[in-house]
């Protein structure tokens, strides 16, 4: 019995090893699969940037965009500096004196007008705290408790004067404390009412109440180092100088397209309504030179030529008493058009950037206010170019480049591919033909081949009648044969640099009217022979 | 190759033979007596498609066109495939005269499915097949389950003086499970551009613990099974005397454990491509959204639960006539497996036995997973050693590119004294 056990077990193992060794195979067949990618109904706003664009009478489709192109805010305009103040008695070596509990040390209290280091000629009356601190540093070497007060009679909050009482215990040396005077409406008129920048503050040191009676010796006493901190205003009033602030040259991105490129671009009309918008309580003047059109594409500058920014007045704001929007603002606008400026070749040049330079002069005429200027927080003077263009263009041909991340190398599936194409059907509702072409480009950035075969990548324009209006969308369908070849250099794909030209018809209409009811709708799809796996 | 195929048949079919081996361990015990045995049992075949692409299927290779062509033009709509692979040793021991004790390991791989023709199309044609036609799904299931079982059983062999039964429990530990089933409506639809897809998603599917690794010793789930064997010998109008043999085996279910996984949809799904702003800024991230896992997340209702799943039930009944000097016996037989797309089966055998050692059986057959059947058995019964090699599917390896159907058995045993 115990033979035919072993045996047993013998050819259980063998046999449960032999069965278990199991190649794993691969079965392989093709299969022939016709599939949607993706789809898009594109408006020419799709290629640029949907937010530029208005629909104006008529369907006539504009450029219509506001871009703020400089501005300052209040910390600009005024800063409160850090003020730090010292305060000590310490007797004098070799003698002694007695104080009593609850009695002042000699020399105080004080009361003093604390005069804040505000530049550019600014004269504040009165300034509401957004955020800051008063930071003390406490040293007692005397052997009793003392009492250190401190009362800014002119900052209120609610009605009630800023204060603090500290007992700084025995020993104590530099011990720094921090009290918040956020949301205090300080008056800097001083003890009398009539001054400026002038912050009115008591103080006294005591004995402790509680304290032993005892003797102050030689080299004991109390010091206090007081620092105005990180102040931020959220108001603040008063006058605030001649100030010249200026605004360097500097740009700024219009968010058009970086990669459109234009031949023989024509604008009809345009304008750019400058406005210089003032939220302070302050009167200004603006001036504006500099102004450049920069196509980056092209490396092409056309500079402004207007009248009118040189040289800008602005009233000052008016207050709302409304916490939420205190201010009403007062805006300067200058329109620049294509008859009183250089603006048509400005625009023609396609700007992907704006360039600027300036000043703007606080108090132009002095202080005409009675030092009543005034501002809040988060509040400035911004400059907007309000831009618009209607598309009623002309152009030998318009062309959009574009290169994206696409990386194709890890897409396993294509090596499954034995061959087929990808099909893109389109229907152009669009006056213009579009020419399309996909570079594919490797790790290198260098182009290893193109998707579509010339002449098969065009799309052809809608149907127009004699004004250049489309009349019906035209079908277009378009082939990329995937051969071997191309399936190869898919693989290598890391890019694809899309290049899209829009012809204008020829020989050249009058100006086109882009409609924004056009459309072109394109489909992607694929039609391929794909070898199917089973591992 | 048809000729070939028709003389192999009818040679079959006048050959003489002895019974073939269906998953049970009891059936040979009336030849073997206490012995140890190894068994293994090796079925696989489609009434949908030839054993050529079966083989491709199970063996690797390329399925060509012209496989596919001959398994779609007698394709019916509604089809059936089924694997079964069982192997394992088995021990009958005791010196009781009137029972004795089984102990055995056995390992069990089951595959089947039901498939409709346009499934078929589908998976080995693609969509093109049906551009502005919809393939339909409705019914289509696949079932796939591997497990193993420890038996323990006894079987009585002087019933009534000379019919056995025999009984065994086994303890099943689950290791793998797929399920899958399209209900009514489930298809896909393709326009006529292949630019818009349906796909009315209406299905059922059951998965084991898919974080652990699939080998002998994951264990997801765990059961329970009973096999019985009655065997009685009895006298008939026709030859010398009959035995009716009844088999039911893989009595039993799984229980799979929490971690298993259940998706259910019920949804129309169109798929028209990605809708984006602008072709030209087709990126990486448009691409990645084509990603499986979160698809089927997205269309489907899943939910990680434990559940049972009924194993599939074999049952066999055998009437095996003895003729002149039993030498000669001819077996009619029945088999149903449950819970397995198995069709009925119907079989005939024809044995031949040469000097009460050597047993040559013809088998032929019609359902199960495929059509017809033919196979062949050798059996040698010796006085200390019993062997037996045979088929029930040879018409699958002699005619692959016609015949529908594999099949392989063998056992070894050596006899107690």
């Amino acid at each position: 019995m115990r033979s035919h056990f072993k045996l047993f077990i013998l050819i259980a193992v063998i046999g449960t090893v032999l069965l278990s060794c199991r190649k794993s195979t691969e079965t392989d067949w093709d299969v022939d699969i016709q599939a949607p990618i993706a789809r898009s109904s594109l408006n020419i706003k799709n290629f640029l940037n949907d937010s530029l664009f208005t629909s104006g009478p008529g369907g006539l489709l504009h450029l219509s965009f506001s871009k703020k192109i400089a501005g300052f805010q209040l910390d600009s305009l005024i800063a409160i500096p850090d003020t730090v103040l010292n305060y000590s008695f310490f007797l004098a070596p070799g003698s002694k004196l007695f104080i009593a509990p609850g009695s002042n040390i000699p020399g105080f209290p004080q009361t003093q007008e604390i005069l804040l280091d505000i530049s550019n000629g600014v004269e504040l009356r009165n300034v509401v705290i957004n955020e800051g601190k008063i930071k003390i540093d406490y040293t007692n070497t005397y052997t009793q408790p003392l009492v250190f007060d401190l009362t800014l009679p002119g900052t209120t909050k609610y009605g009630i004067p800023f204060s603090i009482k500290e007992t700084i215990n025995p020993g104590a040396s530099n011990s720094t404390k921090y009290y918040d005077i956020s949301g205090y409406n300080i008056k800097l008129t001083g003890t009398t009412g009539n001054k400026i920048n002038a912050l009115v503050q008591n103080i006294n040191v005591s004995v402790a109440p509680t304290a032993q009676p005892d003797t102050i010796r030689g080299g004991q006493g109390v010091a206090t180092k007081l620092s105005y901190t990180k102040l931020v205003p959220y108001y603040v009033e008063g006058y605030f100088g001649q100030q010249n602030i200026n605004l360097d040259y500097d740009s700024v991105a219009l968010n058009l397209s970086k990669n459109l490129q234009a031949s023989n671009f024509k604008i009809n009309s345009a304008y750019i309504n400058f406005n210089i918008v003032n939220e302070f309580g302050v009167d200004i003047n603006a001036q504006l030179n500099n102004i450049n059109s920069i196509n980056t594409f092209s490396n092409n500058s056309v500079p402004l030529n207007a009248n009118g920014l040189s040289n800008l007045n602005i009233n000052r704001a008016g207050k709302t008493n409304n916490f939420s929007s205190p201010v009403f603002p007062s805006v300067k606008s200058v329109s620049v058009n294509t008859t009183n400026s250089n603006l048509k070749p400005f625009l023609e040049n396609l700007p992907d950037y704006l360039t600027y330079q300036g000043k703007i002069v606080i108090n132009p005429f002095g202080n005409i206010s009675g030092s009543n200027d005034f501002a809040f927080l988060n509040t400035g003077i911004n400059i907007y170019a309000e831009v618009d263009m209607p598309l009623q263009i002309n152009a030998d041909y318009f062309r959009l480049t574009s290169t994206t991340a696409i990386d194709l190398t890890n897409i396993q599936q294509i090596e499954n591919i034995n061959y087929g194409k990808l099909i893109l059907q389109a229907t152009n509702g669009y006056p213009f033909n579009a020419v399309l072409q996909g570079y594919i480009l490797n790790e290198q950035n260098q182009v290893i081949d193109s998707l579509f075969t010339i002449p098969n990548n065009v799309i052809q324009r809608g149907s127009i009648d004699a004004n250049y209006y489309v009349l019906n969308p035209v079908y277009t369908k378009l082939e990329i044969n995937l051969d071997q070849t191309k399936l190869e250099h898919l693989k290598a794909c890391k890019f694809i640099r899309f290049v899209s030209q829009f012809n204008m018809p020829t020989p050249q209409p009058p100006d086109i009217k882009i409609l924004d009811k056009y459309n072109l709708d394109i489909i992607l799809s694929f039609d391929i022979n794909y070898k199917a796996r089973r591992k | 190759m048809l000729n070939r195929f028709l003389i192999t048949f009818v040679l079959l079919i006048i050959a003489f033979s002895s019974g073939a081996q269906y998953n049970t361990d009891f059936i040979n015990y009336s030849k073997t007596g206490n012995c140890v045995a190894i068994n293994a049992d090796y079925e696989a075949g489609s009434n949908g498609f030839q054993n050529a692409m079966m083989n491709k299927l199970l063996f690797g290779g390329y399925i060509d066109k012209e496989m596919k062509d001959a398994a779609l033009k007698n394709m019916r709509g509604y089809n059936q495939v089924g694997i079964n692979l069982n192997y394992g040793a088995c021990a009958f021991f005791g010196k009781k005269p009137k029972y004795s004790f089984m102990i055995g390991l056995k390992n069990q791989e089951i595959l089947n499915a039901t498939y409709t023709k346009d499934f078929f199309t589908l998976m080995f044609y693609g969509n093109k097949p049906f551009l502005d036609k919809t393939a339909n799904f409705s019914g289509t299931n696949i079932n796939a389950l591997r497990f193993q079982e420890l038996k323990v059983g006894i079987v009585m062999h002087k019933v009534d003086t000379n019919a056995k039964i025999g009984v065994s429990l086994s303890f099943v530990k689950g290791e793998q499970l797929f399920y899958v089933k399209a209900n009514k409506n489930s298809s896909l639809y393709t326009n006529a551009d292949g630019t818009e897809l349906i796909f009315q998603s209406n299905f059922n599917m059951a998965v084991s613990d898919t974080s652990k690794k699939k080998n002998f010793l994951a264990y997801n789930g765990l059961g329970a099974s009973a096999d019985i064997f009655f065997e009685t010998p009895y006298k008939s109008k026709i030859g010398k005397h009959s035995v009716l043999t009844v088999n039911a085996n893989n009595i039993g279910f799984i229980h799979w454990m929490d971690n298993s996984v259940q998706y259910s949809s019920d949804s129309t799904l169109k798929f028209d491509g990605y809708h984006i702003n602008n072709i030209l800024d087709l990126k990486d991230s448009t691409l990645n959204q084509i990603n499986t896992d979160s698809v089927l997340s997205e269309v489907t209702n899943a939910r990680k639960e434990s559940f049972n799943t009924n194993i599939p039930t074999n049952l066999l009944i055998v009437n095996k006539i003895y003729f002149g000097k039993k030498r000669v016996a001819l077996n009619t037989g029945f088999r149903y497996m449950f819970h397995s797309n198995y069709k009925p089966y119907l079989f005939i055998e024809g044995e031949y036995i040469i000097k009460n050692k050597f047993t040559i059986t013809a088998h032929v057959g019609y359902g199960g997973y495929t059509r017809i059947n033919c196979g062949l058995a050798f059996v040698y019964n010796g006085k200390g050693w019993f062997a037996k090699i045979g088929s029930n599917s040879l018409q699958g390896i002699i005619a692959p590119k016609i015949a529908y159907g594999q099949g392989l058995f063998i056992s070894v045993a050596k006899k107690f004294k």
